[in-house]
């Protein structure tokens, strides 16, 4: 027996009310003088005793009514009770339904993973007691609150679980328990509240375990949680396209193109001869194909996959095992999804600012304008000019523009500058001996956060060649950078800098200017003193970049000639490295071409569009999505935020001379991880279910639960004592 | 609380009571000639017997007619109508003090005793009247001058009630007293040991008094309709008692009508005329109701 709102059993005191009712009406009587005392006497002496017992019997009624009454709003609950005849314990209820795409597995059995949780979670539903409340919660690395406050209309909840879809996030179960715990804590509520988490036990969905189990614990006596797995209790082999980046960062027509595709095996078991495909557009044929002979257990491959695009626009590329369905039964892994702007030619600015020596050589910019555009017809068309003539020079036709050595600025070219980065343009600043490191501090690091650092003292003596650092070689996370984790994509630790102005990673009292964005590191030196080498460690950044406005900034530490690096003269490194700025540059100017799973699609309009209409086609549900055009920070934006399954989407303008673009969402290549977590690791206090779909899930829960309430059968009790004291007090006080 | 004279007199009660007149039910002893035979042969004007003159007897009764045919002196007898006395006996126990109206049963009997007073003062009668608890209060010989109607009410009036009553030896004591025989009306509630209240009462009817007893009781005496919890303060030492009235009210009414019928069927029993007297009825109505009853059944046995 328990009592689920035991403080009402402080109710019971109120059996001395009664009593003390009695005792105050044995005072309150009047007082009659009276002559026929011998018959009173006589009367009262014949009923004396009857009078006594029955006034015992309305006292003994009426305080086990007080107390009895107390007792049904302690509501007392039992868990011996079986039989439903007395009401199961009303509860309020949340379910979390795993929607990451590692639920959309078939199993060996065949049968799919979210369909088994599915009925799982419509099971919970019918096991519920009548009048309890749900919510019901879509849980990956993101929480979707199909109904995300507990509603007793349980056909609303049924219909969102058979409305479900999964979703093409990876699995953190984290959030979606924190926001069950804090929707149920501050309930005023005396119903038991539960929380039941329906998930095929991701080990990955389970990484903030700790957290977890702190909300158990937390709220221990006052929610009980569930864990109901799902699915196959062992993990399947699983092969993902994890990764395809585009290498060479630009994209010109008829050029070829190298994708760096990466393939991962997250089996015990090797795979061997696995096939890629690599498609353009709608094409049924793939444009190339690669033939891995074998993936280590646990390992990963990148290979390249080459193709022209003929024509300028947008190309969805996309990178597939050749036999999905032999590849293996998770299928939203197999493909990988990139779009591309293919674009005829590019233009660069390099801005010299020492251009004093007669051999061309010996300028600045030299070794960058030979890294750029090597031929006389490349598609990268470099311009050279003088810090003086930058105001002269309309910056708007121009993809980049790189500062070399420019010892500073006039203020017109600040404000040219930064209309130039508020329209979209990249800027790239290398520092050089002519640099007025103050003024660059101050006016574009300080005063205009341009600048994603400000350029320390210089160190090192470029003067001599044995002293030196190297840039990382491992363990590359910039976008920009991260194709070198693949060492056969060539190493950047050759590069030598002899001096270099440091770069502050973190900075405080960053900028509050609202156009700057938050400074990145692009590529680190090695950690280590000048002459002693400290493998292991990374050292400080080489390159940092933020944005600004819609553009961005890269700031070297080193120079882009030869005076304190030999960086300039490493055609392997700089060519794919300056390429690479370049062209993530460009991918800026088209950000939202490719997207990860949840990140909102926005087109922005020009101003005369703000009532602008649009479509995008979500081809995974068949589905088209009107988009009507939204003021964000005052610009009207047409935004679609449902991009939780990976693949390609349309998107479309309305409009006569409407063209159809197209863009990617990558689903969390975490999730393709398909280990188990083991019950034993699970939070402890959670009770943690094998659902079968023959199992009899009802009484299971139902046995955890607190019971049967009780308190409507001692309200019976209570309304039969009521009656019983209303006929006995009738029937006591007639005249005998 | 005062009582004036003129509260004590009901004039519709009189009215009515001297219409009817008090028909003593028997012949009864008087010294005053008026409707009531007496028992005894005197001097009334219808001649019953002779008997031989003694000394003393008044000359004026002498037969002469006899004397001269027996040369004897022989006194004329007669069975004459003569006055009666009547008794009143009023009971001025505490208990009689109890009102549940606007009169107690003392203030309702003191008018009882009034109007009988004065019906019977009218009717040439005498009266004498005795206030009692447990021995005689106060006592008004008897008077057969109307005048003497003043000094009754003036006692009545003046009576304020005792503590304790004693109906038994009351009644022994009058009995003792009142050798001749008249008539007694006792006015009481008979709240005392019932049987040494019926052994006074033998005792006036073993003498040869007609005795009428007018039993005073209060409505809420006889209905006992008291509801919640009640105390009741004995008025005759007693102790209080608290109790639910209404829960016990049909065993008060049992006993009491127990008590009620114990007191008539002793009246009846020794041919005593019982009259209920309940307090809340117009007193007018009782008396006329007894004496229409009295009346009647004068005539029954005058035929």
């Amino acid at each position: 027996m328990s009592f689920l709102n035991a403080i009402m059993l402080a109710g019971i005191a109120a059996v001395s009310v009664p009593i003390i009712i009695h005792l105050l009406n044995r005072r309150k009587f009047k007082t009659v003088t009276w002559a026929a005392m011998k018959f009173v006497k006589l009367s009262v002496d014949q009923n004396q005793r009857r009078m006594r017992i029955e006034d015992l019997i309305l006292l003994l009624i009426r305080c086990a009514l007080v107390a009895l009454l107390a007792l049904a709003l302690a509501r007392p609950a039992s868990k011996d009770t079986v039989s439903d005849a007395l009401g199961q314990t009303k509860v309020t209820a949340f379910v979390i339904l795993d929607n990451s795409y590692s639920m959309d597995l078939q199993g060996r059995d065949g049968k799919n993973t979210f369909e088994e949780a599915r009925s799982a979670a419509q099971e919970t539903l019918k096991a519920l007691p009548s009048g309890s409340a749900v919510g019901v919660l879509l849980a990956s690395d993101i929480v979707q609150g199909v109904i995300d406050e507990p509603t007793y209309d349980l056909n609303q909840a049924e219909q969102a679980i058979k409305d479900a879809n999964v979703g093409h996030h990876a699995t953190d179960l984290y959030p979606a328990v924190e926001y069950a715990v804090k929707a149920l804590k501050p309930l005023q509520t005396a119903q038991p509240k539960e929380v039941y988490v329906i998930t095929d036990g991701q080990a990955s969905g389970w990484r903030q375990n700790s957290e977890i189990q702190q909300l158990i614990v937390d709220n221990k006596g006052s929610i009980n949680f569930y864990v109901l797995r799902v699915g196959e209790d062992d993990f399947q082999a699983n092969l993902a396209v994890t990764k395809m980046d585009i290498s060479s960062g630009l994209t010109p027509i008829n050029h070829p193109l190298r994708f760096e595709v990466e393939i991962a095996n997250h089996g015990v078991n090797e795979r061997q001869d696995v096939t890629i495909d690599l498609f353009v557009n709608d094409e049924e044929s793939p444009r190339d194909q690669v033939n891995i002979p074998s993936v280590v257990a646990g390992g990963t491959v990148t290979v390249p996959l080459f193709t022209r695009l003929e024509k300028e626009g947008y190309y969805a590329i996309r990178a597939a095992f050749k036999d999905p369905e032999q590849a293996d039964p998770l299928a939203a892994d197999n493909k990988n999804h990139l779009v591309v702007r293919a674009v005829k030619e590019l233009r660069v600015l390099l801005v010299d600012g020492d251009q004093k020596g007669s051999d061309v050589r010996d300028h600045e910019s030299f070794f960058l304008q030979v890294a750029l555009s090597p031929v006389a017809d490349h598609y990268v068309q470099v311009d050279v000019k003088a810090p003086e003539e930058l105001t002269q020079t309309g910056l708007e036709r121009y993809t980049t523009v790189i500062m070399t050595n420019v010892p500073r600025f006039q203020e017109s070219d600040i404000d040219l500058i930064k209309n130039y980065l508020r329209s979209g343009g990249g800027l790239i600043f290398y520092p050089g001996d002519k640099v007025d490191r103050e003024y660059y501090n101050e006016e574009l690091f300080s005063k205009h956060g341009i600048l994603p650092s400000p350029w320390g003292v210089a160190v090192g003596d470029a003067g001599q060649d044995e002293q030196y650092v190297e840039f990382q070689k491992r363990a590359f996370e910039h976008p920009v950078t991260s194709p070198w984790n693949n060492p056969e994509f060539g190493s950047l630790g050759v590069a030598r800098t002899f001096r270099w102005h440091p770069l502050e990673e973190k900075v405080d009292g960053e900028s509050k200017l609202k156009e700057s964005g938050l400074p990145r590191v692009v590529l680190r030196y090695e950690k280590k003193a000048l002459g002693v080498q400290e493998e292991g460690e990374l050292g400080g950044p080489a390159i940092m970049e933020r944005n600004w406005g819609k553009g961005k900034v890269y700031q070297f530490s080193s120079t882009a000639d030869t005076d304190w690096c030999d960086l300039p003269i490493r055609g392997a490194s700089v060519v794919p490295l300056i390429y690479r700025i370049i062209g993530s540059i460009q991918a800026n100017q088209d950000s939202g071409l490719n997207l990860k799973v949840g990140q909102p699609f926005r087109k922005t309009l020009a101003v005369h569009q703000s009532s602008a209409e649009g479509f995008v086609f979500d081809p995974g549900l068949s589905r088209t999505n009107n988009l009507t055009a939204q003021t964000i920070n005052g610009e009207p934006v047409l935004q679609f935020e449902d991009t939780h399954r990976a693949g390609f989407y349309s998107f479309q303008l309305k409009g006569a001379a409407a063209t159809v673009q197209r863009f990617a969402v990558q689903p969390n290549q975490r999730e393709s991880d398909l280990r188990k977590v083991a019950d034993g690791d699970l939070p402890a206090g959670a009770d943690v279910i094998r659902w079968k779909s023959n199992s009899n899930f009802k009484d299971m829960v139902q046995k955890k639960r607190v019971g049967a309430e009780l308190w409507l059968w001692v309200l019976g009790i209570v309304l039969l004592l009521a009656g019983l004291e209303t006929f006995l007090a009738q029937k006591f006080s007639q005249s005998k | 609380m005062d009582v004036k004279h003129s509260d004590l007199l009901d004039s519709e009660a009189i009215s009515r009571a001297e219409a009817l007149g008090l028909h003593a039910r028997f012949v009864v002893e008087g010294y005053m000639s008026g409707e009531h035979k007496s028992p005894y042969r005197g001097f009334a004007v219808e001649f019953a017997q002779h008997r031989e003159y003694t000394h003393g007897d008044d000359t004026r009764h002498v037969d002469w007619k006899v004397e001269a045919r027996t040369d004897r002196l022989f006194v004329k007898q007669y069975e004459q109508e003569t006055n009666y006395v009547a008794n009143v006996l009023l009971d001025g126990s505490e208990s009689m003090m109890y009102a549940s109206g606007s009169h107690t049963k003392l203030q309702y009997g003191k008018m009882i005793a009034a109007v009988l007073s004065f019906i019977i003062l009218h009717q040439r009668d005498a009266v004498a009247l005795g206030i009692f608890d447990e021995d005689m209060k106060d006592y008004a010989p008897r008077s057969d001058s109307k005048a003497s109607l003043n000094d009754i009410m003036s006692r009545l009036a003046a009576f304020k009630g005792s503590e304790e009553t004693d109906i038994g030896s009351t009644l022994h004591n009058m009995a003792v007293q009142t050798p001749r025989r008249g008539i007694f009306v006792i006015i009481s509630d008979f709240f005392d040991e019932e049987e040494v209240v019926m052994e006074g009462i033998q005792h006036l009817r073993f003498i040869g008094h007609e005795v009428i007893v007018f039993h005073t009781l209060d409505p809420y005496e006889l209905e006992f309709p008291f509801n919640g919890l009640v105390e009741f303060d004995g008025l005759e030492n007693i102790p209080r008692i608290l109790t639910r009235p209404a829960e016990i009210r049909q065993t008060y009414q049992r006993e009491f009508d127990a008590f009620q019928s114990r007191i008539k069927e002793g009246c009846e029993k020794n041919g005593v005329h019982y009259v209920l007297v309940d307090t809340s009825e117009p007193l007018a109505q009782i008396m006329s109701n007894y004496l229409s009853f009295r009346m009647r059944t004068s005539k029954g046995k005058q035929q």
